[in-house]
């Protein structure tokens, strides 16, 4: 019981890990932070022994042994030098090494491939503004794009090649979680479905750009399903960084891995969905393997992808719709309202109900949309707000209603808001389908609304306004490479 | 039945070897298994995903998708994860720091520990540790390698940071219940084994404390994988990459971010959402720390004497026990029996390639008093005349009695010389596993038959008596010189 709603409420929201990225931001060392949680005695045990060791001397016959050991293992590796695999490392190590060839975003990093994908792949899913699916469970832009954006560098393609391996991308991974049995399978396996998809979409996705046949994508598939990992556990982190690393970095950097492996020559198991100790065997999907490839060419799953309108938490996407809608359709002065009620599903208004941090506090985020008529990615990680006057004031007006009939509609995300003025006026706006979501999609103009919020603070508009118009016009991109000084800064 | 298959796969490495030797293109030689409509569907659409147009909504929409992540990396670069992804890529970057063996590279340590991982698992020379059914020389020693240089570490420290992946990736695997595991839930021991190991390694190198260590295991549980699959593999390379180069990736890379100031989950081991719970071993689970400080994994590792199918060695140390006693040329053998365990005789027999055929390797040690690792990988040879007369004479016997002993290999050779006399030798232990362990001297001479060749004399010599003398060694980047070519 306990443990099929722990996963849900979680996941519904980002709860634990808005809280971590709201301590951290406030300025709190990590090291305090995740300071004395209770630890199993197996892991005491296990962790101390690990520590220690470093400066713990050996028995001599263990010193001895291990050099052999080692001497051994260096002897293989000098001598395997000679067989293929062994010539296909090296060819491997020699094409990665050190070449500058991917770019890492906001920064001035020039790296290789792989690690380009990992740091891209970490920044996507720095917060959770990125995309969702929720038919699969998983977040496939936080690992497809990194993965398909350093191939493509790499590889010197076009725009179109760009598209095309994000789409795949978005069409290979999320099939793979959604046959698994996307959150019912996590909670049954303990395994995360975000780090499974997002490996499969990222490696589809370099391939695509590596240009791959058919064979070779088979070879691919093979050395992507070896790497498929990943723990439910990652609920339980509260820094982010090792949620960034699951859902983002390391999944495409599996998935590049594997597309540069096979790319440089890499053969491998041919069938990794048949015959013995395949993938279905090691995973056991909840649902017909058929799924893996249905309605593939017609049913793109980028168009089932949810998008965040709004970067704050999960339960105050609707309300905050509900009062930008009222917004437009009416001249709303902040100190003619008397008072606005919120009702949402009940277990989700405990989630939001006068948090401390403002991405997750509903009443503070309902007196910003008041006043400033949006919210921005700033204001919604902005503390010093929480105590500012005139946003107290606003806030004092908005009370929280928590609504059983909401609920029973869940996971449907429904939100009333009404807003009754000082003369007695009501207006009164009901949210079916929160904005962004693959029922309610935002136009390419909110799309780039919401990009500006987040990149202009840091690019600064100039670029921002190429690098939209480059990414709207990616057909014309002859080198993917001719993104990176939109994407960088100094 | 499908144990039985696993079983025989592990013990050699029939088709691997097979097709690496005759040198044929990897892509020839892959081609006859025929692939189910499931996987044909799905590679055949992913390959033609490159020049296929999608639907101009499609195409909207991936565009707006890849703004909206691009705006989320961009933003996130502000917040303390993406901080922290930059400042790990540019620690990272294109620095020269973790050497490759056997070439002139140098480069960063995780695609070092990588390649040299792979390397490692080149063939099947490396390693093995039944008790938790891997190969944990192949990932732990690249990873700790890499990270040693990376960190600047000394000798001692590159021997504690090797027993410690030897002590930890083995009971992780030791407890999920080694080969048994493998067989009832498809997942790769190696892979999983490989990856604990090499993580411990290498945070070892990189003086994590006690804190980093549980987040180290937290990140290593985050990419332990594998599946039993790579039985299937024909080329051996990307066994060389699910042995060695991705559990030393793996592995490198979770204490890279650790040591980079990464957090974690603080406790994986338990809690919800566990690596317990989800890989649910067969065993107590306080066996990933039983014995820890006084029961060394790597004294009960296995080390490969001769480079050989593993049903041949018992009869190989047969024939180098009976010509260190005795003085006999191979024209003065009338005949030579061989009893080995039914299975494995069925393995063995007059096979197709010299290292997997039990009479030609019984030939070429008669006449060469030795099998070195050329003479086992030498397909020609097994045409040459003075073999194939020494060849006729040996006679390979199934023996019922033997069988019952696996898995211990039990060999008894008879030797009938042309005077008439016969010499006996039961070798109830293989040269080189726990039980019979090689000397020093016996250990130096199998890497000198490796690696001489590759590198020369002078170097070998150098390098072994180096890692002989590792508490004398300041810095492991020292080593380089020593391990790498022109």
């Amino acid at each position: 019981m306990k443990k099929t709603r722990q996963p849900e409420s979680l996941n519904r929201r980002n709860l634990i890990l808005a809280g971590g990225a709201g301590a951290v931001l406030a300025g709190i060392p990590l090291r305090v932070r995740a300071a004395e949680p209770a630890v199993s005695p197996i892991m005491a045990k296990l962790s101390a022994y690990m520590a220690d060791a470093a400066n713990k001397p050996l028995p001599d016959a263990v010193q001895e042994k291990t050099k052999q050991m080692i001497l051994d293992a260096l002897a293989a590796m000098i001598s395997g030098s000679e067989l293929p695999p062994g010539k296909f490392a090296i060819n491997f190590a020699r094409a990665y090494k050190g070449e500058k060839v991917a770019t890492v975003a906001a920064s001035d990093v020039v790296c290789g491939p792989i690690e380009a994908a990992l740091a891209n792949g970490m920044l996507a899913h720095s917060d959770e503004t990125d995309d969702t699916h929720p038919p699969s469970q998983s977040h496939p832009g936080a690992s497809v794009v990194p993965s398909a954006l350093a191939s493509c560098e790499r590889f010197g393609a076009d725009g179109n090649r760009f598209v095309r391996a994000v789409a795949l991308g978005y069409d290979i991974g999320p099939r793979v979680t959604a046959t698994l049995g996307k959150l019912q399978y996590m909670v049954a396996t303990h395994r995360s479905t975000h780090s499974i998809s997002g490996t499969f979409g990222s490696a589809a996705a370099a391939a695509c750009a590596a240009g791959l046949n058919a064979q070779q994508m088979r070879w691919l598939l093979s050395y992507t399903a070896q790497q498929a990992s990943g723990l439910a556990s990652w609920q339980r982190d509260t820094q982010h960084i090792e949620k960034a690393f699951d859902f983002g970095g390391m999944p495409a950097r599996n998935g590049i891995t594997a597309a540069l492996l096979v790319q440089a020559g890499g053969s491998a198991v041919e069938d990794i969905l048949s015959g013995a100790d395949n993938f279905l065997d090691g995973y056991k999907p909840m649902n017909d393997p058929a799924m893996l490839v249905e309605a593939l060419g017609t049913r793109y799953e980028i168009t089932r992808t949810d998008v965040k309108k709004w970067t704050v938490g999960a339960p105050i996407q609707a309300p905050l719709d509900a009062l930008f809608d009222l917004h437009q359709k009416n001249k709303i002065d902040p100190d003619q309202v008397q008072k606005i009620t919120v009702r949402v599903a009940t277990h989700e208004a405990d989630i939001v109900d006068n948090r401390e941090i403002p991405d997750i506090s509903l009443q503070h985020l309902m007196a910003v949309m008041l006043m400033d008529k949006t919210v921005s990615f700033k204001t919604a990680h902005d503390e010093a707000r929480m105590k500012d006057a005139a946003t107290l004031k606003q806030r004092a007006k908005v009370s929280i209603i928590r609504d059983d009939e909401l609920e029973r509609l869940m996971p449907k995300r429904i939100a009333v808001v009404e807003v009754t003025f000082n003369d007695g006026k009501v207006l009164s706006e009901r949210v079916e389908t929160v904005r962004g979501t693959a029922g309610n999609p935002m136009t390419r103009d909110e799309m780039i609304e919401k990009a500006k919020d987040l990149i202009v603070p840091v690019l600064g508009a100039d670029k921002f306004q190429k690098l939209t118009a480059a990414i709207f016009g990616l057909e014309n991109v002859k080198n993917v490479v001719d993104l990176r000084p939109l994407l960088q800064k100094a | 039945m499908r144990r039985n298959e696993s079983k025989i796969f592990s013990r050699r490495r029939v088709l691997a070897t097979s097709a690496a030797l005759a040198a044929a293109p990897f892509a020839a030689r892959a081609a006859a298994p025929v692939p189910s409509p499931l996987i044909t569907t799905l590679s055949s659409y992913m390959a033609g995903a490159a020049n296929r147009a999608l639907p101009d909504a499609v195409v909207e929409k991936t565009k707006q998708m890849i703004l909206d992540t691009i705006a989320a990396m961009v933003s996130g670069s502000e917040l303390p994860p993406g901080k922290f992804a930059i400042a790990f890529a540019r620690g990272y970057g294109g620095d020269k720091v973790s050497t490759v063996a056997a070439s002139d590279i140098v480069c960063g340590p995780i695609e070092a520990a990588m390649a040299n991982g792979m390397l490692a698992h080149s063939d099947e020379t490396d390693d093995t540790h039944p008790v938790s059914f891997t190969h944990p020389g192949c990932s732990v020693v690249p990873s700790a390698l890499a990270a040693g240089e990376r960190f600047g570490t000394d000798g001692t420290r590159l021997i504690r940071s090797v027993a410690l992946g030897y002590d930890v990736g083995t009971r992780v695997t030791a407890t999920l219940g080694r080969v048994n595991y493998a067989v009832a839930t498809h997942l790769s021991t190696h892979g999983i084994c490989g990856t604990f190991g090499s993580a411990a390694a290498a945070a070892c190198a990189a003086g994590l404390n006690e804190q980093q260590m549980r987040w180290l295991l937290s990140y290593t549980a985050q990419e332990a994988s594998g599946l039993y699959a790579w039985q299937r593999d024909t080329q051996h390379v990307e066994k060389s990459f699910d042995f060695g180069g991705m559990p030393a990736r793996n592995g490198i890379t979770a204490a890279l971010l650790v040591q980079a100031g990464g957090t974690a989950v603080d406790d994986i081991l338990s809690g919800a959402d566990n690596f317990l719970q989800a890989f649910m071993p067969m065993n107590d689970p306080s066996m990933l720390v039983d014995g820890l400080g006084t029961r060394y994994e790597i004294s009960r590792t296995n080390v490969k004497k001769w480079t050989v199918g593993a049903p041949i060695q018992a009869p190989l140390d047969a024939i180098d026990n009976l010509l260190k006693e005795n003085r006999f040329a191979a024209d003065n053998v009338k005949q030579v029996v061989v009893r080995v365990a039914t299975d494995e005789a069925g393995n063995v027999n007059n096979r197709e390639i010299p290292d997997i055929c039990l009479q030609h390797m019984v030939a070429v040690m008669l006449i060469d008093k030795t099998a070195s690792f050329k003479a086992a990988h030498d397909v020609p040879r097994m045409k040459d005349p003075t073999v194939l007369r020494t060849r006729a004479k040996v006679k390979l016997t199934p023996d019922a009695d033997l069988q019952k002993l696996l898995p211990a290999r039990v060999a008894i050779v008879e030797v009938t010389l042309n005077d008439g006399q016969m010499l006996t030798e039961r070798v109830e232990a293989v040269r080189g596993t726990a039980e019979n362990p090689m000397t020093r001297e016996e250990v130096i001479a199998k890497a000198r038959d490796l690696c001489v060749p590759v590198l020369g004399a002078e170097k070998f010599q150098k390098l072994s008596d180096t890692i002989f003398a590792l508490e004398n060694v300041k810095n492991i980047v020292e080593l380089r010189p020593l391990l790498q070519k022109a």
